[in-house]
């Protein structure tokens, strides 16, 4: 058991430090990117200086009123609390306040968060991208859900701590290796970037949801995104690539398991073109397929 | 004592709920004066319910009553109050009060004002007293005669607008199907009462023990007659066609009735005959009817919630979703009823997520009810396609039909999601294929929930430029939606103390007796800890909070929006073209891929049987129509005034009798 006093240090001090490592990540994708195509590119700050410039912008929008001011904080409180919750190798402090399925459904709560700002605005492009993301939240959730279920079936647990401990321990099987595979393509569209980005899809519907959002709260957005990339690749770092560590090494190799899991996601990002929805479904829905084989050699015990 | 004084208080919300009765049908033409009558003899019974509820559950009594002995078929009638009643009275008790307040002032709207409220009150309050006497009922007379009585009066209700023609078929679709599952029940009564010699429940309990021993496969059928008449008060599929077609017909108060506590009387008859009622011997039979709770279970979450992603009307969502919601609670039953031998501990948890989920989906499906109510009082319409962007024009309304489908959604730290989480724990980690396998249906019903509750708010209040009218409904009708609203939050807030009633009340089953002690530090009153989970909604929200107000500093917002006109690119489009096609989701088009021509690929097209098996009006309730109307076309053949076809009628029948009685006679 964890004292409280560690609890309540990691609870200030992890979404401080969520927030403000973040916006690093697109920083790093758009380096990453930009390499690739033999450009520069920004530079690595990048994603604070946009923040920054947002949130000194005037907000110019149709629709101003109690509920769509407060999506933003909703979309971006959910995601960072969805962090908080996350194990460290072994060590969770706030273990006690959330398990597997909390987690899972805060990252939903924060999607509906943005669907909704999106589908307030009454224009007819963001409501396109909002009921794109929601179809999309249809074939992936339970993708993701399903594939980090495998893990908590044969760890017999939802508590994140001890998946992560029985996982390290008992190594790879079958049936967890095929859910990694699913999670890492259930991953992607997580992330809201090609080849799934179906609801900005800037080319088609002119930034989609996020389209009537502007100044500070298109700052929050775009934070809740950056948020949501750090906690997506840390769930499938701790989970699917457990090492069990002693405290402060363990955080360097997070970071550095992070940051290679995002980085095969930002070279994929480069390389696809986007899918169209229909395609996107059959994608998933084969996934869907192959997670569930894993779940029922999960259930056989290999 | 206590007992008594509970007894006292049920009798007296009966009593005063039957002069409500005959005091508003007195009064029925002056319609302030009914509507005054009937809210007062609604909530005043309703306040007496909700303290003979928590009274139940918290000091644990069994009043009891008998009313009456009839001796020629060896039966008194009893009352008798549990803590599963309690839980029962409590739901019945908070629901028609808020039923009530929201139907003051909305039978007053022009759509409703030309008919009669002698329709309305009366049975209004028979149908509450209906419903006590279900829960209180301690034997199959008073048990059948009472749910005979709710059928009716909810039948006149759902019947209230009767103007239209499509009501009058739905009403009539709901009497005729529900009847059905009442014959149902009516044949299981008489096939025990042979059996056992009366009709009283201990002698029930002893009927069950009697024939698991002896005669199994009776048992058997008695069960199935018992889960196909319950199954059609709680709308299980195929048994609940009526429900989509009843709650559109019915006041959206009525509909919130029947939704948030009639339909979960079907559970509570399951809980009483096959949980409750099971003696020690018949425990395996539980085991076996587990599988078929799990597979009507799992069957009508997916299939509701897929319905419900598709509709284009809010209280046919709101209907389908009934449908999934109590999908969700029988197969937290049935997964009780599958793991209590092998793992008490589990089948705990999920029976605690059965009872709160009754609890939570009774409450937020009202208040959605409510808010579809509301938006057809202020818009005239409850189809999506003439519904939107009234956000600002009904700001209350909105904010708690948001809590509403926040909370159906299952997102936490509001209701639905604790039951969700508690039923898929016990489902996932019950070592066993096809349980945990209906977990996988479970999990995918909920994203289904996701879709449909965001699809009924986005719908109603978003997607459409924002209406400038004020169309706010009227202060009762408000302070309706926020009391159940408040008590969502609560409920969200503080799942321990619900969980450990209904703690309370599985441990006074027999099936499940002990497990209250191994389950002892598991529901706190902020966290909720099951071995295999942690949950606590306190600190969920406070991270909330403390996000918020830190990204509140950060950004800073003091500088106020401006508005601007919607951007579309610069195309000249009129206003009324703006915003998105109320399908929400359009995944209707999607799954019947009739979106793009398509080249000839292969396709899977499922068989022309399974797709006609989803049509339950077409195969269930059509041939018991034509039936009917068979039989009483041949009755009518034979009665065509013409006397000689009477006496041979007349002598054809003697000769019958009279070969009868020489047969019994002959020996």
């Amino acid at each position: 058991m964890v004292k409280w006093q560690v609890a309540l240090i990691w609870a200030i001090a992890t979404p401080l430090i969520l927030l403000a490592i973040s916006p690093l990540l697109d920083g790093l994708a758009r380096k990453i990117r930009a390499r690739l195509h033999s450009r520069i590119g920004p530079p690595l700050i990048q994603g604070y200086l946009d923040l920054a410039k947002l949130a000194g912008k005037t907000d110019v929008t149709p629709t101003v009123n109690t509920l769509t001011n407060f999506l933003p904080f909703l979309a971006l409180a959910s995601a960072v609390t969805a962090g908080t919750l996350l194990p460290i190798s072994d060590f969770a402090p706030l273990s006690f306040a959330g398990d597997l399925l909390v987690v899972l459904y805060l990252l939903g709560l924060s999607t509906v968060a943005i669907v909704l700002g999106g589908a307030a605005s009454g224009n007819p492009y963001s409501f396109l991208g909002a009921a794109r993301e929601l179809q999309l939240l249809l074939f992936v959730e339970p993708v993701m859900a399903f594939a980090l279920f495998v893990l908590a079936v044969k760890a017999g647990t939802f508590r994140l701590s001890e998946i992560v401990i029985w996982h390290a321990q008992n190594g790879y099987t079958l049936s967890t290796v095929l859910a990694g595979i699913s999670a890492l393509s259930a991953m992607l569209p997580y992330f809201g970037k090609l080849p799934f980005d179906l609801s900005e899809a800037e080319q088609e519907l002119m930034g989609g949801i996020l389209l009537e959002q502007g100044g500070w709260r298109l700052a929050l957005y775009r934070w809740t995104f950056f948020v949501k990339w750090f906690i997506v690749t840390w769930l499938f770092c701790e989970a699917f690539l457990p090492v069990i560590a002693p405290f402060p090494l363990s955080i360097l190799l997070l970071l550095v398991k992070v940051f290679i899991v995002f980085f095969i996601a930002a070279v994929l990002e480069t390389l696809l073109a986007r899918l169209r929805l229909d395609h996107a479904r059959a994608f998933f829905i084969h996934i869907a397929f192959f997670v569930l084989f894993a779940l029922a050699f999960a259930l056989i015990g290999s | 004592m206590e007992a008594e004084i509970l007894m006292k208080a049920i009798l007296l919300a009966k009593i005063l709920l039957v002069l409500g009765a005959v005091v508003t049908a007195l009064t029925a033409e002056r319609r302030t004066l009914t509507r005054v009558l009937g809210t007062f003899f609604t909530i005043l019974p309703a306040i007496v319910l909700v303290y003979a509820g928590v009274g139940l559950i918290v000091w644990g009594a069994t009043p009891s009553l008998v009313l009456t002995e009839i001796s020629a078929i060896k039966t008194r009638l009893t009352l008798q109050a549990d803590v599963l009643s309690g839980l029962f009275l409590l739901l019945i008790g908070i629901l028609s009060a808020s039923a009530a307040l929201h139907s003051y002032a909305y039978l007053e709207h022009p759509h409703y004002r030309q008919e009669n409220l002698i329709r309305y009150y009366p049975m209004l309050l028979l149908f509450i007293l209906a419903m006590v006497g279900v829960v209180v009922a301690h034997d199959m007379l008073t048990f059948l005669v009472f749910w005979e009585l709710m059928t009716l009066a909810s039948y006149v209700l759902v019947a209230y607008e009767r103007s239209k023609p499509e009501n009058l078929r739905a009403a009539l679709k709901y009497f005729i199907l529900t009847h059905l599952g009442a014959l149902c029940l009516l044949v299981a009564a008489v096939i025990l009462w042979v059996q056992g010699g009366s009709f009283e429940f201990g002698t029930v309990f002893a009927t069950f023990e009697k024939l698991a021993k002896t005669r199994p496969m009776l048992l058997h059928g008695v069960f199935a007659l018992l889960f196909i008449g319950f199954a059609t008060k709680a709308a299980l599929f195929p048994f609940g066609d009526w429900l989509p077609d009843a709650h559109p017909a019915a006041p959206s108060p009525i509909s919130a009735m029947l939704s948030g506590v009639m339909i979960k009387l079907g559970i509570y008859g399951f809980l009483r005959f096959f949980v409750w009622l099971l003696p020690t011997a018949a425990f395996p039979f539980a085991y076996d009817w587990s599988y078929v709770f799990g597979i009507f279970g799992v069957v009508s979450a997916v299939l509701g919630g897929a319905a419900a992603t598709v509709t284009y009307d809010a209280k046919v969502l709101l209907a389908y979703s009934s449908i999934a919601q109590s999908g969700f609670i029988t197969l937290g039953i049935g997964a009780g009823m599958f793991l209590f031998r092998q793992d008490l501990q589990l089948a705990n948890i999920a029976m605690a997520g059965a009872f709160f989920h009754i609890v939570g989906d009774a409450f937020v499906k009202a208040l959605l009810f409510l808010n579809a109510g509301s938006v057809l009082y202020a818009t005239g319409s409850r189809r999506f396609a003439d519904l939107g962007g009234l956000l600002e024009s009904m700001p209350e309304t909105a904010g708690t039909a948001f809590i509403g489908s926040m909370a159906i959604a299952g997102f936490p730290p509001l209701t639905a999601f604790v039951s969700k989480w508690l039923i898929l724990q016990s489902l996932l980690f019950s070592k066993s294929i096809p349980v945990t396998f209906s977990g996988v249906g479970m999990l995918l019903a909920s994203i289904f929930s996701i879709l449909y509750s965001v699809k009924f708010f986005a719908s109603c209040f978003l997607i459409k430029p924002m209406r400038a009218e004020k169309l706010e409904v009227p202060s009762t009708m408000r302070l309706a939606q926020l009391l159940l609203t408040l008590l969502i939050i609560l409920v969200g807030l503080f799942p321990g103390v619900v969980l450990r009633w209904s703690s309370w009340i599985i441990a006074d089953a027999s099936m499940f007796a002990g497990a209250e002690q191994q389950l002892a530090g598991v529901w706190q009153w902020a966290w909720v800890q099951p071995l295999t989970g942690a949950f606590s909604p306190l600190i969920v929200i406070g991270m909330f909070v403390v996000v918020s107000i830190f990204a509140i500093i950060s950004v800073g917002t003091e500088r106020q929006p401006r508005k601007a006109p919607i951007w579309v690119g610069g195309e000249l489009i009129k206003q009324e073209q703006l915003g998105g096609h109320p399908q929400g989701v359009p995944l209707r088009e999607e799954l019947l891929q009739r979106a793009y021509p398509k080249a000839p690929v292969p396709r899977w097209q499922p068989p022309a049987w399974f797709t006609k098996l989803l049509d339950p009006e077409a195969w269930m309730y059509r041939p018991v129509i034509s039936g009917g109307e068979w039989i009483s076309d041949l009755l009518r053949r034979a009665h065509t005034g013409v006397p000689h076809l009477y006496i041979a009628w007349q002598i054809i029948g003697a000769a019958i009798i009279a070969l009868i009685v020489w047969l019994m006679f002959r020996t």
